[in-house]
């Protein structure tokens, strides 16, 4: 599929270069308001989701991944929003200059769908799972072709499909279940982009195993893309094929997992790596990062990672750009530049 | 230490050094009555003739899922929580014939790390005060020393300037710094056993590494007793000493680390490893990884015989008859399960 897409549109090299992006997020801003300080929790955010791609976007709390993901589907609320600016295009429209109307009739025959971390609280405690998966089903489907389909959908997603268990309700499923359940209603309109904001973190960890085998499966079967929001390295290690690292609103580093986790050039991200105990085998200390993740509301200037940076020098009071590495991944430290290679900064 | 129980007054609980581990649940069962959907009354087995020691010196992993009964069982070994059959032993001494100095010195001892480190400090009191009141309790009254003692602990929980938190309240401070004084209060008192409970999962990946880090610091320099109950078993990896894996209530598997990581005898156990997330991406992808069906069922209905059986992958007929007892097996490890070697 990506191949034949470039080769429509081979013709053009810009064009081919737009084409081939299911999803492209363009200098996304997404600043708001919170107790009269401004939040400034997406900063300039660059992101590139090609068809069938397992993407992975990791960060700690308060690196706006969240806020990110959540301003892909606009699910943003207006009163809170300061600033937003940029695009997010969506198979070449762009998301943010539609209006509520649009968008709304859009959202029914939706190509992008989104997975939560906590199933209970996106499920009606009151209606019967079944019919839940049902209503995100198009609505011109007569009835049996829907009682069929959400059959369909239970079993892709390793639930049983019989009657009785479409008649359950939430609260008579595990959580494991749930995420099923959750995750058949994202599937109900066939998206060419699943968003799963920490789609196991609520689980138990043979239960996360299943869960991250199926959504690879449906991933790979139905040649759906992934975008996988996580804080976990290592589920992004084992389920993505590239990966963009995300601290204090900004993209610090993106490219291959396999690069990216093997030879890391933003000290962040060689900290994150650092701080996972038990990769590397026993050690008496477990080294990693100092301090904590800043706040979205008062940022330093210059690099924001400068004051947990144990290689922090006078340049960093200027802001790096994300710029491109020997190793052909990105990173947005002074010191990734393949001529600053090496370089003692003291 | 004169306030502790005669060591020689139990004879069953002496362990091959010659003396009775310093805390050891005997046996201990654990049932809650609860009213279930529409008031039917339902007991839950949160525990299931469990036994585990922790002696000076050695870092207990506890691990298990959701319902393993893991955060019951340090609720037990800290007289939060009492067995419905079963003692706990101090120094060999079950729990409820300590005397009054015995208890005390038992509550001094052995001290706890909590889950949410917001939840267990008092959003009213400032630093400085809610370790004051510890201190006070070991006997520590004037304020100079008062002042002392608690710059020096918050310096050695890595919160610099001391003077500077001393003076904050909880909601002023990150979940990584107010776990830090979780755990200031804890060795406030000079511990030389500490439950922790989870004390890593409410905090960011970073933050963890850094509140470990802290804790196996005071763990080798003090050689105090550990038990760190934790899903993460890459933390348990990196850290333990001794590994005590439970499903369901019951310990299924008991051990040294190397060996429960190198040679897992129960499949529970070696399932619960293979779902161990590596971000070594050479080493296994997702879709490689085997599954362990279903999901641990609930506690107000354990599964017959061997609790494991319904989602065992090699279980046979007398497994769901039968529950296996620990056997000791021959690299001194302990296993509940017929089918181990």
């Amino acid at each position: 599929m990506r191949s034949a897409s470039i080769a429509e549109c081979g013709h053009e090299e810009s064009n081919a270069v737009k084409e081939t992006q299911l999803l492209d997020i363009h200098d996304l801003v997404v600043h708001f308001l919170r107790e009269e300080q401004v939040v400034k929790a997406v900063d300039g955010v660059d992101l590139r989701v090609k068809p069938g791609e397992s993407v992975g976007l990791v960060g700690e709390s308060g690196s706006g991944k969240t806020v990110l993901s959540r301003s892909i589907a606009r699910l943003m609320a207006n009163a809170v929003i300061d600033k937003m600016s940029g695009q997010v295009v969506f198979q070449n429209t762009d998301l943010l200059s539609l209006s509520e109307r649009e968008l709304e009739r859009r959202r029914r025959k939706s190509f992008l769908s989104m997975v939560f971390q906590d199933p209970l609280g996106y499920l009606n405690p009151t209606k019967r799972v079944g019919r839940q998966v049902a209503e995100a089903l198009p609505p011109e489907l007569s009835r049996r072709s829907r009682r069929h389909r959400v059959a369909e959908l239970f079993t892709q997603v390793g639930l049983p499909g019989d009657k009785a268990s479409l008649r359950l309700y939430p609260h008579e499923f595990s959580g494991g279940m749930r995420q099923r359940v959750l995750i058949a209603m994202a599937l109900a309109s066939r998206p060419r982009l699943l968003i799963a904001d920490e789609p196991t973190t609520a689980l138990d960890v043979t239960v996360q195993v299943q869960v991250l085998n199926t959504l690879e499966r449906l991933h790979r079967e139905q040649d759906m893309a992934l975008l996988v929001i996580t804080h976990d390295l290592a589920l992004v290690a084992e389920l993505c094929d590239r990966v963009y690292v995300m601290y204090a609103g900004q993209i610090v580093e993106s490219g291959d997992v396999e690069t990216v986790l093997s030879s890391p050039h933003h000290p962040y991200t060689q900290g994150l790596i650092a701080s996972m105990p038990g990769q590397r085998r026993r050690m008496n200390k477990v080294d990693g990062l100092v301090g904590s993740v800043p706040n979205l509301a008062l940022l330093p200037s210059g690099c924001r990672f400068r004051s947990r940076c144990p290689h922090a020098f006078d340049r960093c009071e200027e802001m790096p750009p994300l710029m491109p590495t020997s190793t052909g991944s990105t990173s947005r430290c002074w010191l990734s530049e393949p001529e600053a290679e090496g370089e003692d900064p003291s | 230490m004169s306030t502790r129980p005669d060591q020689s007054a139990t004879a069953e609980g002496v362990s091959i050094a010659g003396a009775p581990p310093p805390l050891a649940a005997k046996e201990v069962s654990v049932v809650y009555r609860t009213r279930g959907d529409f008031g039917r009354r339902t007991a839950r087995h949160a525990l299931n003739r469990t036994s585990i020691e922790v002696n000076y010196g050695e870092l207990v992993a506890l691990v298990g899922e959701s319902g393993s009964g893991k955060s019951t069982l340090s609720k037990v070994l800290l007289d939060l929580a009492s067995p419905s059959a079963g003692e706990v032993a101090y120094h060999g001494k079950a729990l409820n014939t300590l005397t009054r100095t015995e208890m005390r010195a038992y509550r001094n001892e052995v001290q706890v790390v909590f889950q949410d480190p917001a939840a267990s400090l008092n959003p009213r009191q400032r630093i400085w005060k809610c370790l004051a009141s510890v201190l006070e309790l070991r006997g520590v009254r004037s304020q100079l020393e008062l002042n002392e003692e608690i710059t020096k602990l918050l310096t050695g929980v890595g919160l610099n300037p001391a003077e500077s938190f001393a003076r904050r309240f909880p909601h002023e401070l990150s979940g990584g710094q107010q776990q830090r004084v979780a755990i200031a209060r804890a060795l406030a008192m000079k511990p030389r056993i500490v439950i922790a409970d989870e004390p890593l999962s409410a905090l960011d990946v970073s933050v963890q590494a850094q509140v470990l880090d802290l804790m196996i610091d005071h763990q080798k320099r003090t050689n105090a007793g550990y038990l760190l109950v934790t899903h993460d078993l890459n933390v348990v990896r990196a850290v333990a000493d001794r590994v005590v894996v439970m499903y369901l209530g019951s310990v299924v598997e008991m051990g040294d680390a190397e060996q429960i990581f190198e040679r897992p005898q129960h499949p529970y156990t070696r399932a619960l490893l293979s779902s161990r997330l590596s971000i070594d991406a050479s080493k296994r992808r997702i879709r490689d990884r085997p599954i362990l069906t279903g999901d641990v069922p609930s506690t107000t209905a354990i599964p017959s015989g061997c609790a494991y059986h319904p989602r065992c992958p090699i279980a046979v007929e007398r497994c769901s008859i039968d529950a296996p007892e620990p056997r000791v097996t021959g690299d001194g490890s302990s296993v509940a399960c017929h089918l181990a070697e």
